[in-house]
């Protein structure tokens, strides 16, 4: 039998079981082969089950075991699964929960999250930008300064919280959740709408007048506290100084 | 990085590419997140030498590239600081070099830039196929021993060493199925492999335990079949055993200590090969570092032996 013929007919039964094995290829024949194949079939499935569980923790926590074994199951037989490699085993997983007629909007939601935690973890590094880079600055300097996304930054629906609200304190208001990664660890932060706004404007850098706002007073004063939350959580990173700035990181 | 300039003495063919950094004789660990912190604080002595009485300190360490296939953060804040204190080898689990649709070009893509990036003393991966890059099978599966398949895997290393730049290592299977159809045995497929291809092999000693018992062929035999000329590194690991009607089946699982017959073999594959690079693999139910090392400290000691006689 030629390679990519056997290649196929291997897939096939550890895809779809005993009855399609093609026995004359093996020594052994039909037991033989079966015997290996379950050996195969059997680490196959539970890799990916294993990563899964690995990706998603609190889900597997909220939803309990059995549903969670269950979800997993379901979900490695689709195609979206089993084409990505196993550390992006999960990036559709959340996706496929909500296409469930019985979808619970909670438990989709924390697998979104800990999809983008996973993702702020092994983002790239950057400098986070601070406060205290600010400190001697004139307003000018503040306004013009051009800022990015930190790489590690994410920005997820506020419907996770329930499932969070023990372990992060004030996201019981939030109106979503953002991840950040200024240092090796994951911090998970509650955002306010007008947080989301300027992450939104974020997806090119922006100078920060941009992200203020300049509509009235009140907008101004809700765009200067969010964009300073996102200075305290690390989401930002110095795209390009106009003037000096402490600790000069251009 | 620190980097070991001596030249393999185990380099041959004409393939053109050479290690720059080989790893030392001398025994290592499959390094998992846990020990991190561990490894670092007891980096190998600078003479790799072990002395009676002293903690044992493993001369190098391995880990699997794809673990670090992300572009930042702590993954690799740790392995840049083992990069600085051991000499590393990235046992790739991912190429999926012999499918018949050919390797998978995402992960050697991905792994390249690692080795750009870290600069490791030697690269490997297996004799095995893990399905497509639209389907992809988390396993390493058989490939038969056939004329054909050794032209396909040749043609597949050839291009992933273009592409790395490097020689790289294949290692041989555990096997629960051999084909029908095979024109030839493990030992003549992996000789001709690195005849065509110009890689040079990891040997992996409980591999020939778990196959020779699933398929019913003997183990000393299968050792004594392979060219040390070519084995720039060896594995030792422990299995599972299922006892099945039929017999014991043996599990490939990385869960637990080295057997005794895979110490016998590697005693004998060593006393005639001389020390090599030996990594104790565990990768399932971790245990504690001191267990880690204790298995490393007695390859070790077995290689020390080893010279002893030689040296006699």
């Amino acid at each position: 039998m030629k390679l990519d013929a056997l290649q196929r007919s291997m897939i096939e039964a550890i895809d779809k079981g005993p009855d399609h094995v093609a026995d004359t290829a093996f020594v052994g024949g039909r037991k033989g082969a079966l015997r290996g194949l379950s050996v195969h079939a059997n680490t196959i499935s539970h890799a990916r089950l294993v990563a899964l569980e690995e990706t998603f923790p609190k889900l597997r926590d909220l939803i309990g075991e059995e549903r969670f074994n269950q979800l997993s199951r379901e979900y490695v037989g689709r195609n979206e699964a089993i084409g990505e490699p196993l550390n992006a085993i999960g990036r559709r997983l959340a996706q496929f929960m909500r296409e469930k007629p019985d979808c619970d909007k909670t438990a989709a939601a924390l697998a979104d999250f800990e999809w983008a935690w996973l993702k702020s973890y092994h983002a790239a590094d950057a400098e986070a930008l601070t406060l205290a880079q600010f400190a001697d600055a004139d307003e000018e300097t503040l306004l013009n300064t051009i800022v990015a996304l930190h790489p590690a930054s994410r920005i997820t629906p506020a419907s996770a919280r329930a499932a969070l609200l023990d372990e992060v304190p004030g996201l019981a208001d939030c109106a979503a959740i953002l991840l950040t990664r200024p240092q090796a660890d994951v911090l998970v932060s509650p955002a306010s709408e007008a947080m989301v706004r300027q992450i939104d404007e974020l997806a090119e850098p922006q100078p920060f007048c941009n992200l203020l706002g300049n509509v009235d007073e009140q907008l101004l004063a809700e765009g200067l506290q969010a964009s300073m939350a996102m200075l305290e959580a690390g989401a930002l990173v110095l795209f390009r100084q106009e003037s000096n700035l402490a600790g000069n990181r251009g | 990085m620190r980097r070991r300039g001596r030249k393999p003495d185990w380099l041959y063919g004409s393939a053109g590419v050479t290690i720059p950094f080989p790893l030392p004789p001398s025994s290592g660990i499959g390094l998992k997140p846990q020990h991190y912190t561990q490894a670092l604080e007891s980096p190998p002595a600078e003479d790799s030498t072990h002395r009676d009485g002293e903690e044992f300190r493993p001369g190098w360490v391995e880990v699997h590239p794809q673990n670090y296939f992300c572009q930042g953060g702590p993954p690799h804040r740790w392995l840049a600081g083992i990069c600085e204190h051991y000499p590393v080898s990235f046992h790739s689990v991912g190429l999926s070099l012999g499918s018949a649709a050919g390797l998978d070009e995402a992960e050697l893509l991905q792994l390249a830039a690692l080795c750009e990036r870290y600069e490791p003393a030697s690269v490997s991966d297996h004799l095995s196929w893990s399905g497509t890059a639209n389907n992809r099978y988390p396993d390493l599966l058989p490939l038969p021993y056939t004329r054909e398949c050794l032209d396909h895997f040749a043609a597949q290393v050839g291009r992933t060493q273009d592409f790395l730049k490097r020689q790289i290592l294949i290692e041989n299977p555990s096997r629960y199925l051999a084909f029908t159809g095979d024109e030839m045995d493990e030992a003549q497929f992996l000789h001709a492999l690195c005849e065509k291809a110009g890689c040079g092999l990891l040997f992996d000693i409980n591999n020939i335990e778990v196959s020779a018992t699933n398929l019913g062929l003997d183990p000393f035999a299968m050792v004594a079949a392979i060219d040390a000329e070519l084995v720039g590194e060896v594995h030792l690991a422990g299995h599972a055993v299922e006892e099945h009607e039929y017999g014991p089946l043996l599990i490939d699982d990385h869960g637990s200590s080295v057997t005794d017959l895979t110490w016998q073999l590697f005693e004998r594959f060593i006393a005639r090969a001389g020390a090599k690079p030996s990594l104790i693999e565990w990768d399932t139910d971790i245990p504690d570092y001191a267990i880690l090392t204790g298995e490393a400290s007695k390859a070790s000691r077995i290689m020390r032996e080893a010279s002893l006689v030689h040296e006699a």
